[in-house]
């Protein structure tokens, strides 16, 4: 098991390595740098940029330079300083500006996981058993037109609705005065009261996803011969099918565990948008369309490395829950 | 009959109102002045000076618009992403040395209580009012002003330019004493004073040598290594960060940087902010006609938001105060119209300084000889217009707000010629056809489009940018179909913003679409009128030759363009209203000849939407850039009625 | 009788064949037990009809609009006209609208009048135009007989256009664009993740890395570098089909990890040994034995994948990187009915939002029909 650890996280920093190439490599894809979105805002106000201070400003920035000379100045910086660049377009070191929401999107999609699992779970199990039965097909129903609904579209008619019905606009993850209060049992309550609505939305789809997953492993392992073999002996239903079945349902499950983040933030980032919520989605949509690369670029970095973490992490579980990956993979 | 409205080269620059501030002065001191209960307890705790002390020899006086209002309040608004500084330049900086007036007929003393023109408009003095202080009590005296230019001066140093760095025309600055100025210009200006009072001066008057001063080498020789120690590679950056000029977004990021607004930054505008608010500056200069500081409002509190769909439920719930920024749709119109009762708001009026829903310009100076001498062609334009259908447009986009109208002045504006705004402007498809005819373009085609001169397939693709208005994305669907009806095979091509502005200098684009800038505003925008900036995209080499900007793509002009060019550089050097005017009326003559843009039509009045307890707000409004809406309308003497 | 077929039957005669049922026929004896799988079908099959007979069904040209007739509300098909006796005859009808202009609002104001009754025919006369692009035709199923009567069965959108006739054009473009994806996206998937999980070894570890390497990449920056790159001279179904085929790129590796994994814990099954030992060659064991295994997963994550595209395509469209207009697809649409405005007057125009969820609803219980019916452990 630790030779598999060691291989994996030799792995993994091979494939940090790449994600930040690639990442580099997708800020820069699109035409023109910052500087001609800036002059464009500018001219667009009917001011008049100086050439000369354009060049000055290009030179200042290092957009001139060969494309392996400006990605060595951006990755020595964060491997060497923890220095990721300047977003251009708020004039500040990139650090300060993506931390708070980072956090608020790990927090945000974290609770939507754990949403997805407690609701998933006992439905799937419960629909794979019954097949076929009432509580299946509305199980099923259920979670296929969670699944069918565009979650942003979504989001619009709770935004809607809540105001027609209760008066509210729920937008933001805090009220007015908690925005910058400190954490307390009345900021924690502030944010469930306005937490509830992206949750929802952001668990939606991913609880049908689940329930649909689990529900057909679930059936296949249950026509297996052991299944009706431990039945024969006489084991309890309840532990005929959570010992080993919905065990080995799951591991396929446990291998998505970590692309649920980054699938999660993707989507979020249209809901982020008709929600307002202050999560990376957002910060990262604009940036990349002023072409703030810096910005654009660690967030876009430390997403993927969220992912590969929680690869990780889902490749650990799956080789301690099924053994036979783990030798398998000699 | 008031004609004159809005027409900013109408006004004259040279107005010394010395004796109408004198009597301000009088009628103010014989009144006890007010301030704000919020200011009381930090004045008898010792922690502000009284209020004698805080305000300057001579306040500012403002007529409220309706009456004298009472104190407190937070005027709710919203700014749509962290970066839309517009909306704070248009509520809280609007403070320059100079201010319009609400008619935007006259330029009004502000922090310079008068000034003085020289003959040869070349020399202009200001006076600023005694005893003006910064948010923070240090002083605000000419000493700041003089830092502003000089730093403008720094070439390293990036700032908005404006007439600090015109390369043209080199300005030096005079001190005489604290309170007392000159600019100095090397060649003839007559357009500093506009420049001014629009939301382009604000940037000389936002710089506190003291606080800036600190990041400045000249004045604080460790600047350079302080600036490294706090992390930015020059004290160029560091100085753009904690100092930014006029209305940047970072301004408001540094609730250290002094103001002289009537709101100072609380809570700042950071990358993570979901809220900016600003509250009252003690400090504040003006007072009313009872003596009482302003403003009334006691705070600013603006959600940022990148929903649309929140601020819209918002507005509805009666969230929002004041506003008519990113909500105030022509779609939204019978939202909110239907929902004044239960939001407790009403819905107030705008007239658009903008003189077209859309325009479309032609590229002239197309790479491709033969499409440039097309388009160039203006016969070839005058059958376009002809194809458009534009009372349908009308009717079907904007619900019959408006009127057919090409690029020209708005009706309001003194330059307003209506031969030139309804020219070419009826649907008429056999006119078209002639126009084509004599444009010489060849037969149509077995699909029925018009082929090009020597018979080859003529297809135009028009660039759009449906992210900036959503009604061009209905707009162009409809001239598409009304320009193939009449046989000009046309492809729209939606590209991002960014991509709009990268293809001018290439110069292979066929046509691009924008707003109609310059309706009132006709002598700052000219460039629907003439090639001015590089704005003006349907002559982009034309101008790049007349600006010197980009000159490895310039090219000499059409004649009558040339002859625009030499005209309006008379023009930015004369410093007689009168005479500047009859300069801009012979580029316009020249404009309406040749024709060089397509308009659609006249924008229909716009509206706002203001609690109804929001008083002191006047009707309507005019909406403009450089005019910032609504503050030339003083918000600082809105306030809440207490029902 | 007995001694008659042991002498007609002599012991080299083959097994008859014919006697099983082929492996297909099976399957579709077990799907049609699954009565929510059958109705998905023909809705499926009924949607697909609709795609291919567009220009038919559609009464009007999903670009024609009309000033008089913005944000018109809903008219409904009625087929029964009434008399004032009471009784009742077979004539389909569309009711008129009165109109008028609130100048204060800024809105049509419209209502159906019940006294205006515009005639409906069906195999209306049309001006000519060929269907599906090939077969010229010059008749539609339904139409109203006066040119210029109001005719919006669902009503109309911000500019007067026909929902109902959007609506059938864009199901052609929202069913047909994907599919190109999913078949991609399955057949790199089986490939790839096949035979990583057969061989297992540097060839494994090197495809899991790619994989992993692909998954992490978020897809909304991707999505966002890939369309502002994309030649400028593209139409938007070009770009749009590109960047299809690209998120098909990105969608095969889910397929593959998870065709993987099932092999790694198949390969040491027995039946597999057995086929080994027997000699037969990888290619033989994998599509033949081990594929068949888990064609249920497969067919699970294929149905699931079709409906993916499609909402893929709307969130695109949202940010303005899908579509976009003139073409009419259930992702414009919906992006058309995205405010306030349209939820609080006019929610007819979320019709393609029904569409959206009731294919979505269709293929997933038509998949998971097939996946039961295909199930080698099913009953």
């Amino acid at each position: 098991m630790l030779g598999f650890i060691g291989k994996r996280l030799i792995a993994m920093i091979l494939t940090m390595w790449a994600v930040s190439f690639v990442a580099f490599a997708i800020i820069q894809l699109p035409p023109g740098d910052y500087l001609t979105t800036y002059i464009a805002t500018l001219a667009a106000n009917g001011d008049r940029v100086d050439p000369a201070t354009i060049e000055a400003l290009r030179r200042q920035y290092g957009f001139g330079e060969p494309y392996m000379i400006q990605y060595w100045k951006w990755v020595s910086g964060i491997i060497f300083r923890g220095d990721f660049g300047q977003s251009f377009e708020w004039e500040a070191p990139v650090t300060t500006l993506i931390w708070g929401r980072l956090g608020n999107s790990i927090l945000l999609e974290g609770l939507a996981v754990i949403v997805m699992w407690l609701v998933a779970l006992p439905i799937g199990i419960y629909a794979a058993v019954r097949k076929y039965s009432l509580g299946d097909y509305l199980a099923t129903i259920g979670g296929f037109i969670g699944l069918a609904i565009p979650n942003f579209f979504f989001a619009l008619i709770l935004m809607y609705l809540s105001f027609i019905w209760f008066g509210e606009t729920i937008g933001g993850l805090f009220s007015p005065g908690m925005e910058n209060a400190r954490w307390s049992p009345a900021r924690v309550w502030d944010f469930l009261s306005h937490a509830w609505a992206p949750i929802l939305v952001l668990s939606m789809a991913g609880t049908a996803e689940l329930i649909r997953i689990l529900r057909a492993n679930l059936l296949d392992e249950l026509k297996k011969p052991y299944v009706t073999t431990a039945r024969a002996k006489g084991l309890s239903e309840f532990r005929t099918i959570m010992k080993y079945p919905v065990r080995v349902a799951l591991n396929p499950l446990v291998s998505t565990i970590g692309w649920l983040l980054p699938a999660l933030v993707s989507s979020s980032v249209i809901v982020s948008v008709v929600l307002n919520l202050p999560t990376a989605g957002p910060l990262l949509l604009r940036s990349l369309t002023s072409q703030d690369m810096f910005l654009a670029g660690a967030i876009i970095m430390l997403l993927g490395m969220l992912t590969v973490i929680g690869t990780l992490i889902s490749d650990l579980l799956l080789a301690w829950i099924d053994p036979r990956i783990r030798y398998g993979s000699k | 009959m008031d004609n004159t409205r809005g027409g900013p080269g109408n006004r004259t620059g040279r107005i010394v109102s010395g004796a109408l501030t004198a009597m301000l002065m009088m009628s103010s001191a014989a009144l006890a002045q007010q301030q704000a209960p919020m200011l009381d307890e930090l004045v008898s705790s010792g922690a502000l000076p009284p209020l004698e002390e805080r305000l300057p020899a001579n306040p500012l006086v403002v007529e409220p618009v309706e009456s004298v209002g009472v104190y407190g309040g937070t005027w709710r608004s919203a700014l749509r992403g962290g970066l839309d500084n517009a909306w704070i330049a248009r509520t809280v900086a609007y403070d320059g040395l100079v201010r319009y007036d609400r008619e935007w007929k006259e330029i009004v003393p502000n922090l310079a209580e008068s000034w003085e023109v020289s003959e040869d408009a070349r020399t202009y003095t200001f006076k600023l009012r005694e005893g003006l202080k910064w948010n923070n009590g240090t002083p605000f005296t000419s000493a700041d002003i003089e830092f502003a230019v000089q730093l403008h001066k720094e070439p390293t140093y990036v700032g908005p330019g404006g007439f600090l760095r015109n390369p043209d025309n080199p300005v030096n600055i005079e001190v005489v004493d604290e309170t007392t100025f000159r600019f100095v210009f090397e060649n003839p200006t007559g357009v500093l004073m506009d420049e001014l009072a629009s939301v382009n001066g604000l940037t000389i008057v936002s710089l506190s040598k003291e606080y800036c001063g600190q990041f400045y080498p000249p004045l604080n020789p460790n600047a350079s290594e302080e600036a490294k120690a706090a992390g930015f590679e020059t004290w160029e950056a560091m100085m753009l960060n904690r100092c930014a000029w006029a209305t940047e977004t970072i301004r408001f990021a540094n609730p250290d940087l002094p103001f002289m607004n009537a709101w100072m930054v609380e809570e700042p505008l950071t990358g993570n902010a979901s809220r900016v608010t600003f509250v009252r500056n003690p400090y504040y200069w003006k007072v009313d006609t009872e003596g009482n500081q302003l403003p009334y409002i006691d705070r600013l509190d603006m959600r940022v938001s990148d929903s649309l769909e929140e601020l819209t439920l918002m507005a509805l719930n009666g969230e929002i105060d004041f506003q008519d920024r990113h909500i105030a749709t022509v779609a939204n119109q019978p939202l909110f119209f239907d929902g004044q009762e239960a939001g407790d708001y009403r819905l107030g009026e705008n007239i658009p300084s903008s003189m077209n829903t859309m325009t479309i310009q032609f590229n002239m100076n197309h790479v491709d000889p033969v499409r440039r001498e097309l388009f160039a062609n203006r016969d070839f334009r005058i059958g376009i217009s002809h194809l458009l259908d534009r009372q349908e447009i009308i009717d079907v986009v904007f619900t019959g707000q408006g009127e057919p109208f090409q690029a020209a002045p708005r009706p309001e504006s003194p330059f307003y010629d209506e031969e030139m705004a309804k020219q070419y402007t009826e649907f008429d498809p056999e006119a078209a056809d002639a126009a084509f005819k004599a444009a010489g373009l060849g037969e149509k085609n077995g699909d029925g489009f018009y082929t090009m001169p020597d018979g080859s397939p003529l297809q135009i693709t028009i660039d759009t940018i449906s992210a900036f208005r959503t009604e061009w994305t209905d707009m162009m669907e409809l001239i598409q179909l009304q320009l193939e009806a009449g046989g000009i095979d046309v492809e729209l091509n939606n590209i991002d913003r960014t991509l709009y502005y990268d293809k001018r200098p290439l110069g292979d684009y066929d046509a691009q679409i924008w707003q109609g800038d310059g309706g009132l505003d006709v002598i700052q925008e000219p460039r629907y009128y003439m090639p001015s900036g590089p704005e003006s995209v349907w002559a982009f080499r034309w101008q790049a030759w007349f600006n010197g900007t980009t000159p490895d793509v310039a090219e000499e002009p059409a004649p009558w363009a040339k002859q625009q060019m030499d005209l309006y550089n008379q023009l930015r050097e004369e410093g007689d209203a009168a005479k500047r005017d009859e300069l801009m009326k012979q580029i316009l003559q020249l404009a309406k000849e040749n024709f060089p843009v397509i308009g659609v039509s006249l924008p229909g009045n716009g509206y706002f939407i203001a609690k109804n307890n929001m008083r002191n707000i006047p009707e309507p409004m005019l909406h403009a850039y450089l005019f910032p809406t609504p503050a030339p309308y003083d918000p600082f003497q809105w306030y809440f009625a207490a029902e | 009788m007995a001694v008659e077929t042991m002498t007609d039957i002599p012991v080299s005669t083959p097994i008859k064949r014919a006697k099983r049922e082929s492996q297909t026929a099976l399957m579709w004896r077990r799907f049609k037990r699954h009565r929510l799988a059958l109705v998905s079908l023909w809705i499926v099959a009924l949607f697909y009809l609709i795609a291919i007979l567009a220009e038919f069904l559609a009464p009007h040209d999903p670009g024609a609009y009309s000033a008089r007739y913005t944000y018109a509300p809903p008219q409904g098909l009625q087929l029964f006209s009434t008399d004032e006796n009471g009784g009742w005859r077979f004539f389909p009808h569309v009711n008129g609208y009165s109109t008028e202009v609130d100048r204060e609002a800024m809105r049509r104001i419209f209502v159906v009048d019940p006294e205006i009754e515009i005639p409906v025919q069906f195999l209306a006369p049309s001006d000519p135009y060929l269907l599906a692009g090939v077969i010229p035709m010059s008749v539609k199923l339904i139409g109203v007989t006066e040119a210029r009567a109001p005719f919006y069965i669902l009503g109309a959108d911000r500019l007067g256009r026909d929902l109902l006739s959007r609506l059938i054009h864009g199901t052609r473009i929202s069913l047909s664009i994907g599919l190109a994806g999913v078949t991609l996206s399955l057949f790199f998937g089986i490939i790839i993740g096949g035979f990583a999980g057969y061989y297992g070894g540097w060839f494994d570890s090197a495809v899991m890395r790619v994989i992993e390497f692909i998954r992490s990449m978020p897809t909304i920056p991707l999505w966002l570098g890939l369309a502002a790159a994309m030649p400028k001279d593209w139409s938007a179904l070009q770009t749009y089909f590109a960047i299809t085929i690209i998120l098909s790129l990105i969608g095969w590796t889910e397929l593959a990890r998870v065709v993987r994994g099932r092999f790694l814990s198949l390969r040491t099954e027995d039946f597999v040994t057995a086929a080994q030992l027997d000699g037969a060659s990888d290619w033989r064991i994998i599509t033949r034995h081990m594929v068949p295994s888990f064609m249920s997963h497969i067919i699970a994550a294929a149905t699931l994948a079709i409906p993916g595209m499609i909402l893929a395509e709307t969130a695109l469209s949202f940010l303005g990187l899908g579509l976009q207009a003139p073409i009419v697809s259930w992702g414009t649409l919906l992006q058309d009915a995205q405010n306030i405005r349209t939820l609080a007057s006019a929610p007819w125009l979320l019709a393609p939002g029904v569409c959206v969820v009731i294919i979505i609803l269709s293929m997933n219980f038509f998949g998971d029909g097939l996946r039961d019916a295909a199930d080698p452990h099913g009953r």
